[in-house]
């Protein structure tokens, strides 16, 4: 298991490395899709299928396509990166080494601290997972409607061709 | 409870409306849904109401805040026929996006459980980002909407990140079984500081406190000034009126860990906030960066923790809201005239022009510098009484200072306003327009003189 | 009768409301009448409570309308207080406004916005009522900012001269950095006392000792409130720009009552300041050398109303001497009678103004008595009472803080006694210059000069009754009198433990009196030989002058001096910071390196606009130091 756990790790924060450093989108987009399927096989480690599924049905499966789609349409796929100063690589470097500095600190000493919860592990299955969604998290769960609503609205409103 | 449903059926409501075609039904569809809105949540006043598994908890405190947002967007669609004149594209969208956040800022003041916090504040920011680029044509709305977009995904991270860490330590989403923890709990571990200084940056960009403020001009600049109106208000009251429930019902405990931050944020917004608003030409961009110092003046709120402090700030959320909607209601008029700008230019004469906007404006811009008989001086005067209280007296004598520079800037407006012109042509307005800016003013003026209606409140 | 006191605040705020919002229909003489009506009604009012309070032997009443404030431990009433310091300061400010009211008529009748002046004047008597009425030093703040909103507005009443705006401004700004230190001293007051009333304040502060730190700290705060409100020395440059305004304000607002309100805070808080006698030091040395170097100042001044201006802070600065010396109620009776006689000087000079079509240089006058006798005998009346004449006013009051201030320190005295001299003297130079001699204006407008109408000549006979008599109020011991005044304030003040309500060797008092007298008439021949005789003129601006008399001229450098160490700076700081950060910082960052972190991606530069770049990485840095500073510090 912990073989597993640290492959995915691994594959995970490689592709996500990729995502950044690839010159052309396409392979951005493609190393994306590598990065959350490692994170579907974490959930399937927790024993949590359904959130594993629906992770790659939403994420890979949909949004990453709608993102290929709109890369190849807008045919944005170019590989001439426009140069950056060194100062400005220096900067970013310095920033992001800095913050990951900051939260490594912070989590130093994380192993030896008492754990506030079991672990339960069916609770990743799906008849849990409804029975919780529609019982105690009711509320949100309705309230998010509300959140897609808008979302949708919003899609459409701003997608519509308006004369001018 | 019952308001939040309210307002987010009102919101379906008005999609369907817009086959009608006609903006009268949606106006009065819409204020309608909001004065009943605001009526259920009045009349459930000390009926502590507690939903569904301690998601929602609706007491006082929610109550009040939440009166007061819904109030002030009553008088935000007041002002919306006349500046939506002319424009039939899309309009009952915009008004159910309002109503969304509305119902969004509403969930964000009375949460009881972090998952609940999240959802709302994505409620009420996503309406936005596309409020924000309703004006699809105009090149400065898109790019307050995208920067918005920008910066605001940015504090979700941060603030999911901050959640994630507390719910590690903690076990629990829920506000009592955190602050259970830590009464528990002697020694805190460092993960979950960073997890609080998360939430409180998340926060800070929310309320657009100096250093997070970046985004707050050019968005408040680049949207529809309507749009802008809401944002400066409602928004920010929900901003503060979370994050004083947060920090005051998980956190209290360990101050250690947030308290510096604050008194920082609070700090570099009234400095940062007040000089750079001195010398702006632009009225909107001006109006951006004296929110960034009421946001400033209104952290003192949570800075000072004590039995006073709720209520001082619930005082100064509602003058800020009544100046900040008058003031944007004249600008509006403003810019549209005559397509004027909205410099400080473009003020000129308006005494001539048309007097009642002139003593609108002047009278919010006296509320907002703090001036007495007007709302915003005991808005002041009690948050600095907090403050005080808290022991914090040498902040307070910074928050003078910032509001002395303060009144430089607002002064500079009233003056122009005044000042001779050569064009006297008249700037006319709809009566339900006049109507929304002299309630608020009138109501500025009768908090300035009778403060105890509200700060006895909670 | 004294619960319904309120009703003295109604009548001019509803004068201000309905001449306020009717001032399209009304015409400029109904409003008129209106305002002064309400501000007649207000007068009766208190002289009948005037006559009351003095029956009863317990003088001083509160009444408390309704709970104004609640929270925690702040609990304010919305109250007045009525006794004999607040009586008398209600009779001068209805009274002398009534007055002035009257005269107004006349004087702004061509005026297009006369409405909105009457309103706004309304809205003046209001707010000062409310300063000297209120029971709390918050409420009695709320008057104290509505009179500086009201002398902002009426400075800049004629706004359309962008120097009287910026007159305006400079007033207000200078009275919001004394209303500062007011706050400070409020807040004070509250964490001290735990209270803001006057009664639980004044009666908790026998509990402290005599120069007690906290004491201190809150009176000299105070103190630079009254600075600010009273024209003081570093914060006087106001006043005399504050001339801007329409003459009859100058009258009602900047002689006789606002600028008094200063001398009421300090007399209202005597039983706090008698325990600060560091504080007392404070305020007889600013006193002392505002008087001095007003009276220089005024001495080469050419505008009529500036030298009456800068008489006034001179006068204030007497005014001051005599609180530091702890002599309060002589302050007070000073106050009264400046109040009369300087109300009636700007009266009389506004009357010549209308009637020389708006001209203020002395040097462009001359000769006009015959012409307008009745403002000539009135203006000649206040003069002989500002210079200290037996039996005018100015002669009692000046005299009693003369005794005082000689019983304390001869310097004092002496510096004293030569700021009189030389208020004799100027005062004696504009009455020669402008009455005597022959007229030295355009000499078609000589034609024109007419007395004033009736609506104007009357306030100013009625004024210089009072200027004349309003001496006898107080007639001190050594001429046989009995201190009326003194006696009936004394309810209302605290003074020193030792301080000595009476001088026990009359002769040297009327001595004294006698000596100072026969300087002040060498001053006045001196004026009559160097102004009349030898009809010497002040020389125009052109002319080079002396070191000393520029220096003079130029009224110490004041204005350069705060314009090159306050104004100078701060504006450079302000543009700095635009120019700098937003410009220099910010821009140059983004055009010239562009987009500084990756972090975007390639989406961030679809925007015109790098900014967000920039942005991110500020934020980055705050986010990394929050978090550092939170792990390892502490």
């Amino acid at each position: 298991m912990a073989f597993l756990f640290y492959l995915l790790s691994g594959i995970a924060l490689l592709s996500a490395l990729m995502v950044v450093l690839s010159k052309s989108p396409i392979n951005s987009v493609i190393y994306l899709i590598v990065c959350f399927l490692s994170i579907a096989g974490h959930y399937i480690l927790l024993n949590a299928q359904f959130l594993a599924v629906v992770h790659i049905i939403v994420y890979t499966g949909a949004i990453m396509v709608v993102f290929l789609f709109v890369i190849m349409l807008l045919n944005l796929n170019k590989t001439n990166e426009p140069h950056k100063s060194v100062l400005t690589k220096f900067m970013a470097v310095i920033s992001g080494g800095m913050l990951f500095l900051v939260l490594i600190a912070a989590a130093k000493g994380v192993n030896e601290m008492i754990v506030a919860k079991e672990f339960d592990a069916n609770i990743g299955l799906v008849a849990n997972l409804g029975k919780v969604l529609y019982t105690d998290y009711m509320i949100p769960f309705e309230a998010s409607s509300v959140l897609f609503l808008s979302a949708m609205i919003g899609a459409v409103m701003l997608g519509k061709k308006d004369k001018k | 409870m019952f308001s939040i449903i309210t307002i987010a059926i009102t919101g379906v409501l008005l999609l369907y409306l817009g086959f009608l075609k006609n903006r009268w039904i949606y106006i009065s569809v819409a204020i309608t849904g909001l004065i009943t809105a605001l009526a259920l949540s009045v009349f459930s006043w000390n009926s502590l109401e507690t939903s569904f598994s301690n998601m929602l908890i609706i007491d006082n405190y929610a109550i009040a805040f939440n009166s007061v947002m819904i109030f002030a967007t009553i008088l935000i669609f007041l002002l919306a026929p006349h500046y939506f004149k002319g424009i039939e594209k899309n309009v009952p969208e915009i008004y159910a996006l309002l109503m969304f956040s509305l119902a969004g800022a509403c969930m964000v003041t009375s949460f009881d459980n972090l998952t609940m916090l999240f959802i709302g504040i994505e409620t009420m920011s996503i309406p936005l980002y596309i409020l924000a680029g309703s004006k699809k044509f105009s090149i400065r709305s898109n790019e307050a909407s995208f920067k918005y977009f920008i910066f605001s995904s940015l504090a979700t991270a941060i603030f999911l990140l901050g959640i994630t860490l507390v719910y590690g330590m903690v076990g629990s989403f829920h506000v009592g079984d955190i602050s259970n923890y830590f009464t528990i709990t002697k020694e805190i571990p460092s993960i979950l500081k960073v997890g609080i200084v998360l939430l409180v940056i998340s926060f800070g960009f929310k309320i657009a406190a100096v250093p997070f403020h970046f985004w707050a001009p050019d968005v408040y600049e680049g949207s529809p000034t309507l749009i802008t109106a809401f944002m400066a208000t409602v928004v920010k009251i929900a901003g503060f009126a979370a994050f004083y429930k947060l920090l005051s019902t998980c956190f209290i405990l360990v101050p250690d860990s947030w308290h510096h931050l604050i008194l920082g944020l609070s700090v570099l917004s009234l400095i940062i906030g007040n000089l750079a608003a001195i010398k702006q030409k632009d009225v909107k961009r001006m109006l951006a960066y004296s929110s960034i110092s009421h946001t400033g003046f209104m952290l003192f709120a949570i800075l000072s923790f004590n039995s006073f402090s709720a209520s001082s700030l619930l005082y100064y959320s509602f003058a800020y809201a009544l100046s900040t909607i008058a003031a944007f209601g004249v600008l509006m008029v403003v810019k549209n005239h005559m397509s004027a700008d909205g410099s400080v230019q473009a003020f000129e004469g308006l005494a001539k022009k048309n007097p009642i906007l002139a003593i609108v404006m002047t009278i919010s811009m006296l509320s907002m510098a703090g001036i007495p008989i007007t709302a915003g001086f005991f808005a002041k005067y009690y948050i600095f009484v907090s403050a005080i209280q808290g022991g914090w007296l040498w902040i307070v004598i910074i928050g003078i200072l910032a509001a002395l520079v303060g009144v430089a800037y607002y002064l500079k407006l009233i003056i122009a306003m005044f000042a001779k012109t050569s064009e006297t042509e008249k700037i006319v307005t709809s009566p339900l327009y006049i109507t929304s800016l002299l309630v608020a003013t009138v109501l500025i003026l009768i908090a300035g003189v009778l403060p105890n209606l509200i700060i006895s409140l909670i | 009768m004294f619960q319904n006191s309120w009703l003295i605040l109604l009548f001019p705020l509803l004068g201000f409301v309905i001449t306020g919002i009717f001032s399209k229909k009304l015409t400029g003489k109904t409003s008129g009448i209106i305002a002064s009506l309400m501000v007649l009604a207000s007068f009766i009012y208190s002289a009948t409570l005037f006559f009351q309070l003095k029956q009863i032997t317990n003088s001083a009443i509160s009444v408390d309308l309704f709970n104004w404030i609640n929270s925690g431990k702040l609990s304010i009433s919305f109250g007045f207080l009525i006794d004999p310091l607040s009586v008398t300061m209600m009779m001068i400010i209805t009274g002398v406004g009534f007055l002035i009211h009257l005269f107004s008529m006349g004087y702004m009748h061509h005026d297009e916005r006369v409405n909105t002046y009457f309103s706004q004047l309304n809205l003046f008597v209001f707010s000062m009522l409310l300063l000297v009425m209120s029971s709390n030093y918050l409420l009695m703040f709320v008057g104290w900012e509505g009179v500086g909103l009201c002398s902002y507005l009426l400075i800049g009443f004629w706004y359309k001269k962008n120097a009287f705006n910026n007159a305006a401004r400079k007033a207000f700004i200078m009275n919001r950095i004394g209303d500062l230190g007011f706050i400070i001293g409020l807040i004070a007051i509250f964490t001290t006392f735990h209270s803001l009333d006057f009664n639980t304040v004044f009666s908790q502060s026998s509990h402290f000792i005599s120069g007690e730190a906290i004491i201190t700290f809150i009176t000299l705060m105070l103190f630079v409130g009254a600075i600010g409100k009273s024209a003081k020395i570093p914060l006087f440059t106001w006043l005399p720009d504050a001339m801007a305004g329409p003459t009859p304000v100058s009258a009602l607002i900047h002689a006789a009552t606002m600028v008094t309100a200063g001398i009421y805070l300090v007399v209202r808080s005597s039983s706090l300041f008698v325990l600060a006698p560091i504080t007392m030091d404070v305020i007889l040395v600013v006193g002392v050398t505002t008087a001095l170097v007003a009276a220089i100042i005024a001495v080469l001044q050419n505008d009529i109303k500036k030298v009456l201006a800068y008489s006034t802070v001179s006068q204030l600065g007497i005014m001051f001497i005599a609180l530091g010396l702890g002599a309060f109620s002589s302050s007070l009776f000073h106050v009264t009678t400046h109040a009369f006689f300087k109300a009636l000087l700007f009266l009389g000079a506004g009357s010549i103004i209308h009637s020389l079509q708006g001209q203020q240089d002395i040097r462009l006058m001359g000769g006009i008595r015959k012409s307008m006798p009745i403002t000539f005998i009135t203006f000649f009346i206040a003069v002989l009472a500002i210079s200290g004449i037996p039996p005018f006013s100015g002669f009692f009051s000046k005299d009693e803080i003369l005794a005082a201030a000689f019983h304390s320190s001869p310097i004092v005295w002496g510096l004293t006694v030569i700021t009189s001299m030389l208020t004799s003297f100027y005062m004696f130079r504009l009455l020669f210059l402008v009455f005597y001699g022959s007229y030295r204006g355009d000499s078609k407008t000589f034609g024109k000069i007419h007395e004033s109408p009736k609506i104007m000549t009357i306030p100013l006979i009625i004024l210089a009754i009072l200027a004349f008599a309003g001496g006898f109020l107080n007639i001190p011991v050594m001429f046989g009198g009995t201190e009326n005044f003194a006696t009936f304030l004394k309810p209302s003040i605290t003074f020193f433990n030792d301080y000595n309500f009476e001088i026990p060797n009359h002769l040297n008092e009327i001595l004294l009196a006698l000596g100072v007298l026969l300087l002040i008439i060498v001053t006045i021949f001196v004026s009559w030989y160097i102004f009349v005789k030898k009809s010497v003129l002040p020389v125009s601006d052109s002319t080079n002058r002396g070191i000393i008399s520029k220096f003079i001229y130029r009224k110490f450098y004041f204005d350069e001096i705060y314009n090159f160490f306050i104004i100078k700076p701060y504006q450079w700081f302000a543009e700095k910071f635009t120019s700098f950060i937003e410009t220099n910082i910010i821009d140059s960052i983004i055009n010239g390196i562009g987009s500084i972190v990756v972090f975007v991606g390639n989406k961030a530069r679809l925007i015109q606009n790098g900014n967000i770049g920039f942005y991110m990485f500020v934020m980055i840095i705050a986010m990394i130091s929050m978090i550092a500073g939170i792990i390892w510090l502490k």
